[in-house]
Parts: C-alpha cells; structure tokens; sequence
C-alpha cells in the first residue's frame, strides 16, 4: 500500500490545474479533508487486481456513432446576448500572457 | 562532430466531413462571421454530451488502412484536461490508448532513394478553436485582450505520428508530401498547409556518437513545405553549434519565425502541466468490426504509389513521368480516360502535363474546372496520330475549346481546319498554286541552283500554309518533286 | 378528497374523462406549495405561466377528443440540474444563479410528451454535491416529516416536494444516492433506473459514468408510469441504451412475488445500521416469504468493504473535470480579471461554494500524476470486481434487500460537524451507481416519531421491470406512504 499525502506543495500546483483561487486560510482545512477522503480509500490498493481491467459500460443496443449531417442551431443570437463577456461576434478575454514574462503561453 | 539527425513528426489533418466530431455543426468554417458554426455542445453548454460523427471514424479507417496500420477493433476516446480560453470544456477529447489505427508504414522517396517511415499510430481528436489577438502582427506577445472564435472547435483531426525514422530535412519533406498526397487521394482530407487542413509538427533531436539519443526538440508553426525544410536545417545548425560550444540543449518547443529564418524559444507559463488523462465515459467504445473495416477496405482508391508503378508498366512512360501525371488523383483518371478516348499514352502524357498544364495554370484553375473533357482531348490527339490534323491546328483547336467552351467538332470548324487527308486532286491543285505564284523559286530548284535547299523549302511551307497545314510534307515533298521535274 | 392528495394514475384518468381539468388540478397543487414551501423551500422557481399555458393546451386537447398521453395533466417538478427551455436552472449555485437554458432536457421533453405539467424546479445540493440539501444557494430544503430534521440529498427538494402533496411526480437525478435516500428520508418511493436506461441529455452533469434520472412519487404504480415515459432511446445521449424497453406499468401490475428468489443483505455489522432500517429489511423480507419467494442471504465482502471509496475516487474525479468548463466566459458567474488565469480563478472561487470546491480540488488531486495510478486506477478494476460480485449475486437471485441509509434523517447541520460521516452514509446507496444497476427506495412504514423507514431493493442490470414487479408486491402489502403535513408534524418553522 503507497499511503500518498497531499501536502500544500501539491495543493499548490492542483489549484493551479484546476484554476480554482483558494485562499491562504483556507489551505489547512481543505488539505484535512482531502487526506481523510485518501485515506478512507488507502485500503482498495491492497485487494488483489492480476487480470482484472478496468471498468467500461455493456450497453445492450448503443447508438455509437451519428450520421454526418449537418444542423444550423437556432439559439446562437439568443445565446451570444447574455454571455458574460461578449464582444460582437467574439468572446472577448483578458491579456492571456501577464505583463511580467515574456514569451509565448503554451497551447 | 558527426551527430546523426533523428526526426519524427505528427501530423494533424483536418478530416473532409460535413459536420464537426461531437456535434452536428458544419464543417465549412473558412470566412464565416465568428461563432456562428456552433451550437451548444461545441460551446460547452451544461447538460450536453458528446455525439461520434461515424464519417470521421469512417476517413480515419481509410487513412489508416493507406498507411498500412492494424485498425483497432475496440478503440477508446479520453479526456486531456487544461485550461484556455479556445477550449470550452476545459478537455479535449482525444484518444490517448488504444488508437483507431496502429503500427503502419509510409514509402518515401528522395531524390531517387527509397525509404520506408515507421508509423506509430493514428488517432482522432477535436480541434481547439481560434483566437485573434489585437496586436501590429496578430502574435499573442503583447496582447492586451483577445477575442475567441469557436467555428473551429471541434472540427476533426486524426494526428498521424511517425516513428522517428527520418533523417534529413528531404525525408521529412518528402514525408509530408507523400502523406498530403495519399489523405487527397483517399478524399480524406484537403491538406493544405496554408490553410491549416494539415499541420505538422516537427520534432528534432541530434543523436551523439555513441548512439545515445540527444535532447528532443518540438517546433511548431511551420506553415508550407518549404518552412518545413528551413526550419528543420536551421534547427540542426543550431542544435550542433550549441552542443559545439559545449552547451546543453533544453528540452522544449519552439516556434519556426518564417520571416526572420530562426527558431525562438516558447517559453510556457510556469508551472506543473499534467493533462490528466482518463476515459471518456460519456462516448460508448467504437466497436470497428472486421467486416465493418474489410468493407472501408474495399472501397479504397487505388494508392498513388501502386497507380504510379501501373502507368510505368501498363503506359511505357517514365518514373517521371508517372510521378507527374499520378501527382493528382484526377489528372491521373483524366489521362487515362484520354488513353481510353484512343489516344497514344506518351502523346496523351505530353499533352496533359504541357499544354493542358499550362492552361490550368494560366486560368488558376484544377482540372475538375477544366472544359475540355479527357475524352475530347483523347479525340483531338487521336486526329493527331490518323494525321487528321497537324499539332499545330491540334494546338489551336485546344486552346477554342478552353477558352470557349466549344466542342471538338465545333473547334475544328471555327478554327476552318477540314478533317481528313486532303484528296489527291486538292493537293495538286495546290502544289500547282504555289509554283505558279512562285515561277523564280520554282525555277531555281528545277535548274539545281538551289544547293542550300532553302528555296525548296520555301515552297514547301508556302504549300502547307496553302493547305492550313493539313497536307503531309512527305505527299508535298513527292508531289513537288514530280511537278518540278516534269 | 383535495386534488393534491391523488395518485398521478387517478390524476390522468380523472383529467380524461372530465372529472376535473387541468387547470384546476394545478391550481390545487400551486396552492399546495404555496401552503407549506415556506415552512419546506423545497420549490426554487415556480413557473406558473408555463404551467399554466401547458394545462390549458392539455385541457384544449381534451375539448377536441385528442389524447395528450398516460400523464395527461399530471403536474411534476424537476431538480433544478434539470435543463428546462426558458426556465432558469441554477444547480442550486451562485454559479448559475441567472443562467437560462435554450433547451429541454429529454426527461423533461418526455413527461411533457405523455401529457404532464412541468410546475418549476426543487432544491438540491449545490451541483447534486452532498447528502442533506443544506448547500444551496436558496437555503436549505427541511424535512415535511420533521423540519428540524433534513430531507437528505442530493434531491432533497424533489423528494421533499413529493412528501408534502406538491406533485405526484417528481424527477431527481442520483449519481450515489442522491434520489433512494432522500425518498427514505422523507418517507416517499424513488427509483435509480439502470444507467442508460435514461437519457442524461439535458441533466447538469456531475459524474458521466455515475448520474441516472429517475422518479420519485407516492407509489409504486406512479412509478412505472414515470418510468415508461421517461425510459427511451435519444439520439442525443450516445450512453442511453436504444433497446426496446418493455412496459413497466404491466410490469407494476403483475404478479410479482412467486417463485422468486429474493436475497437479504449479511456481513455488515447490524448495529452500525439504526435499528428500524434493519427491522424494515427484515419486515420486507417476511412480505416476500409470505408471497411465495424464496428468501436467501447474501455477501457481498469486496462491494461493501470497499465500496464507498471506489465510489469516491471515480465521482470527485468526473466531478472535477465536468466542472472544468464554468469559466465566466460563455454563461455562468463572471467575475473580471486581469489576466485570462486570474479570471478563471476569481470567476471559480466566488462562483462555487465550500463543498463544491473542495470536491473539484480533491478530484482533480486524484488524477495527476502519482494519485491516479495509485488511487484512481485501482478504484476503477475495484469498480469491475464490484460489478462482478453483484452479477454473481444476480445469477443466483432475482432481487436484493438492503439499508439505503445507515441512519435516520439526520438533524440538520450535522454535515458541518461530521463530513466524513456523511461521506460514508453512501456506503450502501452508491454501490448500485457503480455497476449501474436498478435501485427503488421503498417505504415500509414510519417509527412512533414520525420518521420514514425505507429500504433499498437492488435488481440485477437492465432487471427494471422486474424490481418494479417486485416492490408493488411489497407495497400492496405494507401500503404506500401518506402526504406529510409540515405545519402541523414536528415541525418549528425556518
């Protein structure tokens, strides 16, 4: 069993990933509950899993796939007039790179 | 130092259907006003699911059945999580196991050496949409905001990966040529580089002597073939004179600057880059069959490498040949439906790849808009080859039904070219014209002072101007002969 | 009798045959609400004009001698992860306060197609996040059977709606119990149908492989009216099984009980169960011996050992990634940035509540680098082998009796004290979202207090009609539950 630990490193880089602005006071209460969740869950590691693969759907009758016919939708004005940041056609967002750094942002 | 050049690339391409992978919005983005291909699954509205066009799956098979690949009969799509502002679901779905296509190979050939490219696999995924930033060069360097248009997201790719077998900046072109070459004869993509139906990411690494292998390095944003070749033969230079000097490289992308001929670092945001990939349980797991791929199979065109070797064996014409006239899926069928109107092969080839050529070029047209059809050019050039007509009035005829539209028939007659061999009697009537108009010239070859032959000459072409060229020189020629000597 | 307090089969019918119209049957239950909900707050937006124009078109249809369907003029209430055209949808979050969708979600578009009244939306757990509805924006929803106590969750509001004679029907959606245990918490029947036996298009998502709609109502034959109309094939859910469903009403109507083997849950520790969930199970099992089943007892050592937090590896991490796509920027909650990364986080932060942010936080830990192949990986093969130890028990029994709840609704604001208590109160309810099979919480009395004993009755996947077979047998012999009165029972107004 590998017992992992989140500590505030790693609550550091996942409030990164998940751009979710956490702060400084709330840090301590949020790393109890995650390890209390992973320890409650230590236990699985230990069962023994040789051969068995993960779990996917038996679907009896699925529709897998759609035909390639195109459809105009409608609601796009509608939808475009009440989002947050419109602007004209576009969506409009804030400077991506900070001032700070120089360079390219990835993706 | 002698250090080996490793180089293996992917390969976007845009798949040619009619709507988007998940959802049913179209395709035909190019020049739309922004966010108006989009519905709500492409913008990430709550509550909707993902919905597989079966074409993207279907041209993914056929590209992988091309690039000789196993077609995997149980394939998988995942989830690739991070955040920007072109992603709406903040994931792209993708395939990061079990790819539709695995384990093929692609033929090459540079300057006349053959070489066979090892393709790792094949794989579906959404494209990201578009972002426009309001800057002097429209680069994202400097942007105070920037506006996002979806039109583009969720069109479908299939990214082809190569092994890294390639070795020089050729290969790699030739590699990418030869992969643009099959996805348009497959009708499976449009790859175009100029406007992002291919794209082509490069990545290079310089092997040491001892045959370990250097540091990798990506390079993004080469936009025709061209950039390809000088980015990659920038890149070398630059990674030998770097490990030269003593220095180590990082492992990194860079973005090739077309304009400058450089390579510049893109240095990403600080920080942890994990995309999380797991399963993606809002798609059930595409079951393609045996039966369901056997069927894709036998619906595959015939591959440009086997069409090129047929028309070397069947039509006698050269490597080259070949290669130029099977170039293009539709040249190809357009010369043999010319070969099938009658015409001699290596006639029908000169004629395509000169004259038709060059009127496609003038026009700025492909020759699915070309107005003369194969079987009236096979025609035409069968006149030719029945003397019918000489190849300066073929030539004429041709360039009327371009330009006009017309016919065969109607060409040759507003042109005033009369088919058929002149008769015997026309042909004298003619020959006797000549010498009439011309009694000194006539003279000088009768009484032999014509030694240079250039008076003789000058009959002969008077006679043909006299026929509009439809005369055989070698009938004028005996008929002058007689006439002059009695 | 008040209109309220009839069953949605003698609602349909009364409405065909002129008894009463549908109009005046919504009148009745828009009194109703407006009656108790201010002791409740179970109803979050009410959406009279629409509700009122559907019933005039229903009774139009009647003047004309049409048939507007099985429900015709049935008045329901959807959970508001619903999507519904024109009518705001909030999941209960700040997040959504204001978002209005352009959409029907298929359930709805279903029940609206056979004939019922759509009424509004009910309370829940901000994003379907929680066990007691006490983390919604609007407040929390009480108990109609003891308002000091919570009416369990995620559906709290729906099943609360149900309790206290607001619909016959109402619509929930359960992703780890969160429709069976708010039905025992309120004392009323729900079910958790197969997954894919029910479109998701439309419901607000919350774990892709997890969430399933289904019905909460007074009794079982309501039920299955429910579940024939909203269990169909959709060409927008690639997930929802598009075989020809059977009828589960005629399913509800048969014999159900001969012949059939019916199992009972052992190798818990009884006692870290409340006494008279364990006694309900037993009353159950005695309703089916005496009908002519088989009873037997059955294990299931690695689902319930192991269960709880297999169920929470796979939710928090779905949860953190189908919440990835509320940025501010196209719908939602916005709140500026300077930079597009600050947007994000300012935009998340104040968007989501406690709960909801540390679930995504713990989700997405789960999925990097290290936890996932330790911690996620292995839940999903625990996963495969739960589905395996319940398709074992299914080869040898056609149903199985089990708690839903280890506890009786809890007083409110335990879930501050004790989270992790609330947590493993999924133990026994969330199993059955694991391996996707059909669940019914069903009533089988009340305590001398007032409060609702139910239990679970678990069939094997795709075995629907045959549990609905099942629990109306049971329920023709223990009686369905009455409505609540909140003002009057045990109740200290908000």
């Amino acid at each position: 069993m590998i017992k992992m630990e989140m500590d505030e490193q790693r609550l550091r880089e996942v409030i990164e990933l998940s751009r979710i602005g956490l702060p400084e006071e709330e840090f301590k209460d949020v790393l109890d509950r995650v390890n209390a969740v992973l320890r409650m869950c230590d236990e699985m590691q230990d069962l023994r899993m040789d051969g068995v693969s993960p779990f996917e759907w038996d679907i009896i009758e699925a529709q897998r796939m759609r035909p390639d016919v195109p459809e105009v939708w409608e609601g796009r004005d509608a939808f475009l007039n009440q989002a947050p940041v419109r602007d004209g056609d576009f969506f409009r967002v804030p400077r991506i790179i900070p001032l700070e750094e120089d360079g390219v942002s990835e993706e | 130092m002698k250090r080996n050049t490793v180089i293996g690339l992917e390969i976007h391409l845009q798949l040619k259907t009619r709507t988007k992978l998940f959802c049913r919005c179209s395709t035909d983005y190019i020049g739309a006003t922004p966010n108006t291909n989009v519905c709500p699954i492409c913008l990430a509205v709550p509550g909707t699911l993902p919905l597989l066009n079966e074409r993207a799956v279907e041209l993914a098979i056929r590209m992988g059945l091309g690039l000789h690949c196993s077609i995997n009969d149980n394939t998988r799509f995942h989830r690739k999580h991070y955040f920007y502002a072109d992603l709406p679901k903040a994931y792209q779905i993708t395939q990061y196991e079990h790819a539709i296509a695995v384990g093929g190979y692609l033929d090459i050939n540079t300057g006349g050496v053959a070489k066979r490219i090892r393709i790792h696999h094949l794989h579906l995924e959404e494209d990201a949409g578009k972002l426009v930033h309001p800057t002097s060069d429209g680069r994202l360097t400097g942007a105070a905001y920037s506006l996002v248009d979806y039109n583009r997201g969720g069109m479908p790719l299939s990214e082809i990966v190569s092994e890294p077998d390639i070795s020089s900046p050729a290969e790699a072109v030739a590699y990418i040529a030869q992969i643009r070459q099959l996805a348009r004869y497959l009708d499976v993509s449009d790859g175009e580089m100029e406007s992002g139906s291919l794209r082509a990411d490069l990545n290079i690494s310089l092997s040491n002597p001892d045959g370990s292998l250097g540091t990798r390095v990506e390079i993004k944003n080469v936009n025709s073939l061209k950039s390809a070749e000088r980015a990659l033969e920038y890149e070398i230079s630059r990674q030998n004179r770097v490990l030269d000097e003593g220095g180590t490289l990082l492992q990194e992308t860079r973005l090739w600057d077309d304009a400058s001929g450089v390579t510049r670092s893109m240095r990403s945001k600080e920080g942890v880059r994990d995309y999380r990939y797991y399963l993606e349980m809002d798609l059930a797991p595409i079951a393609a069959k045996p039966d369901y791929v056997e069927k894709i199979r036998l619906g595959l065109p015939e591959m440009p490498w086997e069409k090129r070797e047929r028309f070397t064996k069947t039509y006698g014409l050269s490597q080259e040949e070949s290669a130029q006239l099977t170039e293009q899926r539709e040249i190809a069928d357009y010369f043999e439906a010319c070969v099938a109107a009658k015409a001699p092969p290596s006639k029908a080839s000169n004629w395509i790849r000169t004259e038709v050529q060059r009127m496609l070029n003038e026009k700025g047209i492909g020759i699915g808009d070309f107005c003369v059809s194969a079987e009236q050019l096979g025609r035409l050039i069968a006149k030719i080859e029945d003397k019918e007509i000489s190849n300066t009035q073929a030539k004429d005829a041709l360039t009327v039904m371009a330009n006009r539209g017309a016919g065969l028939d109607e060409a040759l007659k507003i042109c005033g070219i009369s088919c058929g061999r002149l008769t015997k009697e026309e042909l004298e009537a003619a020959v006797r014209k000549v010498l009439a108009e011309e009694p000194a010239a006539a003279e000088a070859v009768r009484s032999g002072q014509d030694k240079k032959g250039s008076k003789y000459k000058f009959l002969l072409g008077l006679v043909m101007r006299e026929t509009r060229g439809s005369a055989d020189p070698a009938e004028v020629a005996e008929l002058l002969g007689s006439l002059l000597n009695g | 009798m008040e209109i309220y307090r009839l069953s949605a089969k003698e609602i349909a019918r009364g409405v065909k045959s002129g008894k009463f119209s549908a109009v005046e049957v919504l009148s009745a239950h828009i009194a109703r609400i407006r009656e108790c909900d201010g002791a409740v707050n179970a109803v979050v937006t009410l959406a009279e004009e629409e509700a009122y124009r559907r019933a005039r078109d229903i009774d139009g249809m009647i003047a004309r001698n049409e048939d507007p369907g099985p429900l015709a003029g049935v008045p329901f209430l959807v959970k508001d992860n619903f999507c519904t055209n024109g009518i705001r949808t909030t999941c209960c979050s700040r997040m959504l306060l204001d978002w209005v969708p352009c959409y029907d979600a298929t359930p709805v578009k279903n029940m609206s197609d056979a004939g019922a009244v759509l009424m509004g939306k009910t309370n829940m757990d901000e994003f379907a996040m929680g066990s007691t509805t006490e983390s919604s924006v609007f407040g929390p929803t009480l108990n109609p059977r003891d308002t000091g106590r919570v009416p369990g969750g995620s559906s709290g509001g729906s099943a609360a709606a149900v309790a206290a004679g607001y619909c016959p029907i109402a619509l929930g959606s359960d992703t780890g119990g969160s429709i069976r245990q708010p039905s025992a918490f309120c004392g009323v029947q729900g079910m958790k149908p197969s997954y894919g036996q029910v479109s998701r298009y439309g419901i607000v998502a919350y774990v892709s492989s997890l969430d399933q709609v289904g019905p909460i109502t007074r009794n079982i034959d309501d039920m299955a009216a429910a579940m024939d109309a909203l269990a169909r094939a959709d060409e927008n859910d690639s997930t929802c099984d598009a075989y020809v469903r059977p009828s589960f009403s005629r399913a509800a109507a048969a014999e159900g009980m001969r012949g059939k083997k019916i199992a009972v849950l052992s190798g818990f520790d009884r006692s870290s169960v409340d006494a008279p969930l364990t006694e309900a199970m037993d009353r159950a099992a005695e309703v089916c011996r005496d009908l002519g089943a088989e009873i037997v007892t059955a294990d299931l050592p690695i689902t319930m050992k192991h269960g709880v937090a297999c169920y929470y590896m796979i939710a928090l991490g779905d949860a953190s990634s189908k919440l990835a796509c509320y940025d501010g920027m196209r719908y939602g909650f916005h709140a500026d940035g300077k930079t597009l990364s600050e947007m994000y986080k300012k935009s998340r932060n104040l968007g989501f509540g406690d709960e909801v942010r540390r679930r995504i936080l713990i989700g997405t830990c789960v999925l990097t680098r290290g936890y996932y192949d330790n911690y996620y990986v292995p839940a999903t093969k625990v996963r495969r082998m739960i589905a395996d130890e319940y398709a074992a028990l299914f080869a040898e029994a056609d149903a199985l009796i089990c708690p839903i709840s280890p506890a009786l609704p809890y007083r409110r604001g335990l879930v501050e004290e004790d989270p992790v208590r609330i947590y493993l109160g999924d133990a026994f309810s969330s199993t059955a979202n694991l391996a996707g099979l059909p669940s019914i919480s069903l009533n089988m009395g009340f305590t001398p207090d007032g409060l609702p004993a139910n239990i679970q009755l678990m069939g094997p996947r795709y075995g629907d009609a045959d549990l609905l077979s099942i629990a109306s047998a049971i329920e023709r012999q223990v009686g369905s539950p009455d409505i609540a009165d909140p003002l009057t029972k045990g109740g200290r107004k908000q």
